[in-house]
């Protein structure tokens, strides 16, 4: 289904009154707690797919990861 | 130690130093627009006398002090860049410039409570000023998309005549005018 532009807008003004409603300390924080939830969600998946990686290598490829995330942006 | 650990481990020292700062980039940027997920903070800091390897032991051993300093290429300014040993979260310091807008947006910060403690930030219009200067110079769709979050969160509350100002002196007032019909 594809999605309609009357659907976008929408979801466009949701957003935006989300954001207004939101305190400064929410808002201030938010991007770093979306950064940590991102990061615990790729190192379970690094662990899955490299059951003999210790921690170092865990968090080097997580840093390999945010590296090549952070280029595409 | 989380990347809000991080930072507030970084304000402490700011703090306990008596540098002064603001909190730029996405932090600055999620305050007034939308907020996303962020793999690093930035601050601009007036270090003074202050030699960075202070601050540097005020913020603690595991945060790695990359020995390589580099430099940001519109305002002309040195960055540093600390590394968590933990962690793929990143602290970068810009060290305020001689840039006028630079020194504007410094001059102008405010402060906002996060909780046990307040911390400061640049303005809503000078977010924006920054984000066309970089769109302008790097082309990135993220700043545009920044600025465009901004304005339409802050629509009705912002200074515009103050952020034209800028604009015509940076070359964005064209991009600016766009941006701000299609907010």
């Amino acid at each position: 289904m594809e999605p309609t532009k009357q659907l976008i807008e929408e979801l466009g003004r949701e957003e935006i009154e989300r954001a207004q409603r939101m305190t400064f300390a929410q808002k201030f924080w938010a991007g770093a707690e979306l950064f940590d939830y991102a990061c615990a969600i790729s190192s379970a998946a690094i662990r899955r797919q490299h059951p003999d990686y210790d921690d170092a290598q865990v968090l080097a490829e997580l840093r390999r990861r945010v590296e090549i995330a952070g280029r595409s942006q | 130690m989380t990347a809000a650990d991080a930072v507030s481990r970084v304000v402490d020292a700011l703090e306990a130093l008596n540098i002064p700062y603001m909190v730029v980039g996405s932090f600055s940027t999620n305050v007034y627009g939308s907020p996303r997920s962020t793999k690093d903070a930035d601050f601009v800091v007036e270090m003074g006398a202050t030699p960075i390897n202070s601050l540097a032991a005020a913020i603690g051993k595991e945060f790695v002090l990359e020995q390589q300093m580099s430099f940001e290429t519109i305002t002309a300014t040195s960055r540093h860049r600390f590394r968590h040993e933990r962690s793929a979260f990143l602290i970068e310091l810009f060290l305020l410039s001689e840039d006028p807008h630079d020194r504007a947006r410094f001059e102008r910060r405010v402060t906002g409570d996060i909780g046990a403690r307040e911390v400061f930030v640049p303005t809503a219009e000078d977010v924006i000023i920054v984000k066309l200067r970089w769109s302008r110079h790097g082309g990135r769709q993220k700043d545009v998309d920044d600025v465009l979050g901004v304005l339409r969160v802050q629509a009705g509350k912002l200074d515009v005549d103050y952020v034209r100002s800028w604009c015509d002196r940076h070359g964005t007032r064209e991009l600016f005018e766009r941006l701000l019909a299609e907010a």
